[in-house]
């Protein structure tokens, strides 16, 4: 039956990348396969290492600048050949800048909103001003990085010409995706005792979260999958380098784990009107620059009710939905994102540009 | 709650199709030289779909049920508590029993490799120090500073070289 000897040396291979995840402490930048398209590290300081793509041609004044999640390593949109958000940007003559963020450690504890949001991306984006002699940076948010980016875009509006949030957890009351109530049912003295005894939330757990959205398809039906696929080119190297970033979790900061799911996930503070950070209360209504917020139809991370409704919340005149057929990881690997929707937002920035001289 | 389960009834009505009614039949087909390999396996995939979406939907009306969230909670909240208690009690009793064998704490290491690297600093100090002294006594050792070159112009290695002669000669 090589059906099911297959299926089960699949499934055994991807037991054992697991366990050397558990290992190794799943996710660190030491772990990251070879880069795709070759970048310089321009800044680097606190938590954040700051990557400078060129684009062969530039056609755009202003830089873009990646403000990538602070889970797993962020070379999802850098895959592959024609499976990479970097390329698809810097092909349409954007010069293209990415947060990378360093895992934090134990002396990381204390590290929250204000710390990620006034500091360590006020720190990239004034790099980058530096770096391109610009007052305004775009800013390009993907998941919890486009959470940071409209922080950020809320308490320094002058810095920011044009917004794009893709698949933003923004409205956290929303409980389509089941998985949510199990966090619902996290109390705030689970919260603290996480806290207390490991410092930060520790990769394996976030990593268990993710599983476990989806235990079905991580316990049997990739595996299937890869064996109906195995004749297809290139299927099982995606899938082998799929799987690596699948397992390439950090810890999130203790306060900003805490700040995430008391305020933000528990209590809707943000689209409440009630979130602080660094004592300030966060006013949406603030930001007026352009905004494209770039939703996955089938998003079964980050539900596409979520995110729908954040253009009401901006003080933008010029804002809107984009809804993509596709996934929450389509939206930055699919073939369709990369023939349709990156060179869409590509268009939409373009149109509210300068051209580079 | 009732969303969630109308879905696992609709799901299960499929699964039960692809695999008891089409998948049969299309074994029998092929049983009866009716039907080929490729039907045959198209049905058993339909049938394998159907079970996996069936699986997808028990597990998200597993997580909608709120009794179930509730005990997720508790048990690990429950087993947070065990595990922040049993740190606690370790770090207490091994805290008190290390310096009772005689055995150094954790924090007592540190410092002593603190002290360790300390002490390999001064010692790597009073070396070039030494080294320096050394140099400014040894007007040969010192001919590798600007300093030595002038000593040389001034005639040491002439005064060395008439030394040697007078060795030579005696």
């Amino acid at each position: 039956m090589p059906l099911l000897s297959d299926i089960a040396g699949y499934w055994l291979n991807g037991t054992m990348r697991t366990f050397e995840a558990f290992g190794q402490g799943f996710g660190s930048p030491a772990t990251d396969p070879p880069a795709l398209t070759p970048y310089d590290v321009i800044y680097e300081g606190g938590k954040v290492s700051l990557r400078h793509y060129a684009a062969p041609v530039r056609q755009h004044a202003t830089p873009l600048l990646i403000v990538y999640a602070l889970v797993k390593r962020p070379y999802i949109l850098d895959l592959q050949p024609g499976k990479s958000v970097v390329q698809s940007l810097l092909a349409q003559g954007y010069e293209v800048y990415l947060i990378d963020w360093l895992p934090p450690n134990r002396h990381d504890t204390k590290l929250g909103f204000d710390g990620y949001v006034n500091e360590e991306i006020a720190n990239a984006v004034r790099a980058v001003q530096i770096a391109e002699h610009v007052e305004q940076v775009d800013l390009l948010g993907y998941c919890f990085g486009a959470l940071l980016a409209l922080l950020y875009a809320a308490l320094h509006p002058a810095n920011v010409k044009n917004l794009v949030t893709l698949t933003i957890p923004f409205d956290m009351s929303v409980r389509e995706l089941p998985i949510y109530n199990l966090v619902d049912a996290m109390s705030d003295v689970t919260v603290d005792l996480i806290t207390r005894i490991y410092g930060n939330c520790p990769a394996w757990m976030v990593n268990a979260n993710f599983l476990s959205m989806a235990p079905i398809h991580h316990a049997l039906d990739k595996y299937v999958g890869l064996y109906r696929n195995s004749e297809r080119d290139g299927y099982a190297a995606m899938f082998e380098l799929f799987e690596r970033w699948m397992m390439s979790d950090v810890p999130l900061a203790g306060q900003t784990f805490r700040e995430l799911v008391t305020q933000l996930f528990k209590r809707n503070a943000l689209v409440r009107g009630e979130f602080k950070i660094g004592g300030e209360t966060i006013d949406l209504r603030r930001i007026t620059c352009p905004l494209l917020n770039v939703v996955a139809a089938q998003d079964d991370v980050v539900h596409p009710a979520s995110s729908l409704g954040l253009p009401e919340f901006v003080g933008s005149v010029d804002k809107r939905n984009l809804t993509f057929p596709t996934g929450h990881l389509g939206a930055v690997v699919s073939a369709g994102a990369m023939t349709k929707l990156w060179p869409e937002v590509g268009n939409w920035l373009a149109a509210r540009e300068t051209p580079a001289n | 709650m009732k969303k969630q389960e109308s879905q696992v009834v609709q799901e299960l009505g499929k699964f039960v199709q692809a695999f008891w009614l089409e998948l049969p039949m299309a074994a029998a087909n092929r049983f009866f030289g009716n039907g080929n390999e490729i039907t045959l396996r198209k049905a058993g995939w339909k049938a394998y779909d159907a079970f996996v979406s069936l699986a997808n939907e028990a597990t998200n009306t597993i997580y909608a049920n709120p009794v179930v969230g509730s005990l997720t909670g508790q048990t690990m909240e429950r087993a947070l508590q065990i595990q922040h208690m049993g740190s606690a009690a370790a770090s207490a009793f091994f805290g008190n029993l290390w310096p009772a064998v005689g055995l150094p704490t954790a924090s007592e290491v540190a410092g002593l490799r603190n002290e360790i690297a300390a002490l390999h600093e001064d010692l790597s100090q009073a070396v070039e120090a030494a080294e320096k002294e050394e140099q400014a006594q040894s007007p040969m050792l010192a001919a590798t500073s600007a300093e030595g070159l002038s000593l040389l112009r001034n005639g040491y290695f002439k005064r060395d070289d008439r030394e040697d002669d007078e060795d030579a000669a005696a």
